[in-house]
């Protein structure tokens, strides 16, 4: 784990209980940031790094399921490992539905913790690889003319050449030429891969 | 002389003389015989005049001066004869003649008149008869006389002495008669001026005779008005019937006294408790003469009498009624009366009447004695009042439980004079105090059971941080160790935090075990934001675990209060569960719970728990406190019932108000302990 790129940050009203995480996590070497109540978390200026969130469920004022709810509403997204005094299966399902790494029940074995500390930093990691992917093609997205992102929906949704071009009203070749400009802007290889972009993006994808 | 001549004789006539020519002898027998008449006519006025002024005792002596007059004139008509020879003045005689005729003729007339009159006169022989009548009677007195004379000289020795012993008496009785004067004049000034008295007279048929100031006072009548009307004028109509004025004059006058306390009636018509007081009067002699009526005005003094019957009466009805004895004690002399029943309380015969400071210490509990003795001698001052419950151990070995009350009084000086009070015997009050104050313990124990059972997520939390803490640093603590090199610094700071959650954990069990636990109630000093503060870390978690924020507002600098942390705890989590309770339905706006604290204006410690739940229905704002009232499904209502009688057996009071927007308040009211500050 490369501790010096991540941060794993505590929300807890516990004083005791979160100096006690902290001092689990930085025995492994893992930067920490711990925070008394939500509202100090959302405040605090945090570095933009891989990370993840260790959650009480019991907050003041808001239990950690509504702040997750929150989180994801405000597009924050960071892994939440949750912590609780009492193992209560309709709260776990939940969490777990809603995205939670993990839930674990207080007192934990630190392994256990660590383990799940390890995984969701990791998530956050693949999750930030990812985003960055999707900021990139969206980038190269953003560069096509629109004839050529009705060509790319057209390709990405099976059609052939012959097929795009009678359907755009063009010769097969002006298409066959567009079709070549789409794959060199989104730096494509090959069909699968423009199609795994467009998914990514999120782009409407035309069936027959 | 010529002149004379001139007018006295004009010439026309001859004197008189020549009538007798001039014939000396005759002439002059003339002349002496006229001047002779005219001396005898001249001396004889001057002799009756001369016997009447002697005389003046002789009737009728008014003719001798017109006897007088007329002589004189005849006297000097023959003067006129004489002068009538030498000159002829006849008009001046014949004038003279009728003054003498005039005066005579009058002197006639008169004397005729006279006559009858003077033979009514006695004769002078008659008068001599009588005068030697009583010229022998004088002789026979003059005999009498001589004798009497000497009697009369013995008599008036005899008297004169007398004179001298009466004068003296007189004098004497001069003197006498001033003082009884000036005594009776005294006396009389001090009837009239008595004015708290109705002091009069009544003759003997009733009629007043005499006022004074007192009865005007008293009556309202001026002696004018009063004096000659009747004395039933007092008497009310009723009495007026029964014909009592009469009867009570009968009484006085056979008994010689009648006396009576009766209504009167005043002038204004108004009514006037009386004591009347009739006394017959009689003279020497023994016979009636009026009556002398005494009235005394006592409405006042009957209302006054009155009332303190009627207090006494309540007194006397209420110390039954209370079982009370009562007891007055005089601390000078250091002796107490005590009633009947004071002693009978005190399990003493009745005639044990006499007490002391000492006698009655000893019979108070040893235990209680020096409370006791505290508190009778701090309400021995001016208006100081006792108020003590003690026990008694009385000689029959029972042990009873009294009360004792009782008033101070003091002289001018504030010098306690006297003690007096009542003592009731309270030992079944207290034992039903004591069965109620051990079924209340109970039911609040029960109460907080159930309590600590709603609570129990919320305690097993409150348990299991400071476990997560011990572990989790204890985990930590292993890899410090474990590292190349051991960081013993972070190993030490783990043990730190580890020995203190451990701590923590044991406090927080220790207190559950305490709210759990049958423990009489024990009243300490305490400070009202750490009972609050230790029952929110308690059931802090159960708030998080319903989303709900809490809001404290505790004002710093408050005063210490007096009493049981546990139930005072259970007040707190009481109303903060019932919070919780009332919010679990509201979905649509954030929970919050405020609890606040501060010091009121009256000298109290006013706690406010606040909730934004479904709220309290203001007409059943104080049915929330009967016991078995409940809006749960599971409550079995008596937590707020409990909570009350706690805060009310701390002297406090507890209510619960509905909130303008949403939610309730329930606010309770704690006494601060007098004089201290945190």
């Amino acid at each position: 784990m490369n501790a010096v790129e991540t941060t794993v940050f505590v929300i807890d009203d516990d004083k005791a209980v979160r100096t006690a995480i902290r001092n689990l996590l930085e025995s492994v070497g893992i930067r920490v940031e711990t925070f008394n109540s939500p509202q100090d978390f959302l405040k605090a200026d945090r570095k933009n790094v891989p990370g993840c969130l260790v959650l009480d469920v019991r907050l003041q004022g808001i239990s950690g399921l509504d702040f997750q709810k929150q989180l994801a509403a405000a597009n924050i997204e960071i892994p939440i490992i949750f912590i609780t005094g009492h193992g209560d299966i309709p709260m776990t399902v939940q969490a777990m539905k809603a995205g939670a790494v993990d839930f674990l029940t207080k007192p934990f074995r630190d392994q256990d913790f660590l383990d799940a500390i390890q995984k969701a930093v990791e998530r956050d990691r693949d999750g930030r690889a990812q985003e960055a992917e999707v900021t990139e093609s969206r980038r190269r997205f953003n560069s096509l003319t629109p004839r050529e992102r009705e060509v790319m929906a057209l390709v990405v949704a099976g059609k052939l050449n012959k097929q795009i071009a009678a359907e755009l009203g063009t010769s097969e070749t002006t298409a066959k030429v567009h079709r070549g400009q789409v794959m060199k802007k989104m730096q494509v290889q090959s069909l699968p891969d423009l199609v795994r972009i467009a998914e990514r993006l999120g782009l409407p994808s035309q069936t027959c | 002389m010529e002149f004379f001549r001139t007018i006295s004789s004009p010439n026309d006539f001859m004197p008189h003389g020549y009538c007798y020519l001039w014939d000396p002898g005759l002439v002059w027998l003339h002349v002496i015989s006229d001047f002779l008449i005219a001396v005898a006519y001249f001396s004889i006025p001057i002799t009756l005049m001369y016997f009447i002024r002697k005389r003046k005792d002789v009737p009728f002596n008014w003719i001798f001066i017109f006897f007088g007059m007329f002589i004189l004139a005849c006297g000097a008509t023959h003067v006129m004869e004489i002068w009538n020879l030498w000159h002829a003045d006849y008009w001046l005689s014949g004038g003279i003649k009728v003054i003498t005729a005039l005066a005579s003729v009058a002197t006639a007339i008169l004397l005729v008149r006279l006559i009858p009159h003077a033979l009514a006169l006695p004769s002078p022989e008659a008068m001599r008869l009588e005068i030697a009548e009583r010229k022998r009677a004088q002789e026979g007195l003059g005999k009498a006389k001589d004798e009497l004379e000497i009697r009369v000289q013995e008599r008036t020795a005899k008297l004169q002495k007398a004179n001298d012993d009466l004068s003296d008496e007189i004098l004497q009785r001069n003197f006498a008669e001033e003082a009884l004067r000036r005594s009776e004049e005294r006396f009389r000034l001090l009837v009239e001026r008595v004015q708290d008295y109705a002091i009069f007279m009544l003759d003997t048929s009733g009629r007043v005779t005499t006022w004074n100031q007192g009865a005007e006072h008293i009556n309202g009548y001026t002696a004018k008005e009063i004096i000659g009307l009747h004395f039933s004028q007092f008497y009310q109509a009723a009495d007026i019937q029964l014909g009592k004025p009469e009867t009570e004059l009968q009484i006085a006058a056979a008994e010689g006294r009648f006396e009576e306390y009766g209504w009167r009636l005043r002038k204004d018509g108004s009514k006037l408790w009386a004591n009347v007081i009739i006394t017959a009067l009689r003279n020497q002699r023994g016979e009636l003469i009026g009556f002398s009526k005494i009235t005394r005005d006592l409405t006042e003094q009957m209302r006054t009498e009155a009332a303190l019957r009627g207090s006494e009466e309540q007194l006397r009805m209420a110390q039954e009624a209370s079982g009370s004895g009562a007891w007055d004690w005089d601390p000078q002399s250091d002796l107490a009366t005590w009633s009947d029943r004071h002693s009978q309380i005190f399990g003493l015969e009745p005639h044990d009447v006499k007490h002391t400071w000492s006698s009655f210490v000893h019979l108070v509990d040893p235990e209680d004695r020096a409370r006791v003795q505290l508190a009778i001698l701090t309400a021995l001052k001016p208006h100081g009042a006792l108020e003590v419950e003690y026990r008694i151990n009385r000689p029959d070995g029972q042990a009873r439980w009294v009360m004792s009350k009782g008033r101070t009084y003091c002289d001018s000086a504030g010098e306690p004079m006297r003690m007096v009070g009542l003592t009731m015997d309270i030992t079944e009050r207290k034992q039903l105090e004591h069965d109620l104050l051990r079924t209340q313990s109970d039911l609040a124990r029960v109460s907080r059971l159930l309590t600590l059972g709603e609570l129990t997520s919320s305690i097993a939390h409150e348990v299991n941080q400071p476990l997560v803490a011990v572990v989790t640093n204890g985990d930590a603590c292993m890899r410090w160790l474990t590292a190349e090199p051991p960081n013993l610094d972070k190993v030490r700071e783990s043990l730190v935090w580890i020995v203190k959650e451990g701590k923590r954990a044991g406090e927080i069990i220790k207190r559950i075990r305490e709210l759990a636990k049958n423990k009489a109630p024990q009243k300490t000093e305490l400070l009202v934001n750490d009972v609050i503060t230790e029952v929110i870390n308690l059931a802090g978690s159960e708030l998080s675990n319903n989303q709900v924020t809490l809001r404290t507002d505790f004002a710093s600098d408050l005063p210490i209060v007096c009493g049981d942390r546990v139930q005072l705890q259970q007040v707190i989590l009481n109303l903060i569960a019932n919070a919780i309770d009332a919010m679990k339905s509201i979905h649509q706006h954030p929970r919050e719970l405020s609890i606040s604290s501060r010091a009121t204006d009256d000298g109290q410690i006013l706690i406010t728990v606040r909730d934004c739940g479904m709220g309290v229905e203001p007409n059943i704002l104080e049915n929330v406190f009967k016991a078995f009232f409940t809006t749960k499904k599971e409550g079995m209502g008596l937590g707020l019932s409990i909570s009350r009688t706690i805060v009310e057996a701390h002297g406090g009071r507890m209510w619960a108000l509905s909130n303008n927007d949403q939610g309730a308040t329930f606010q309770f009211t704690l006494p601060m302990v007098a004089g201290a500050h945190a």
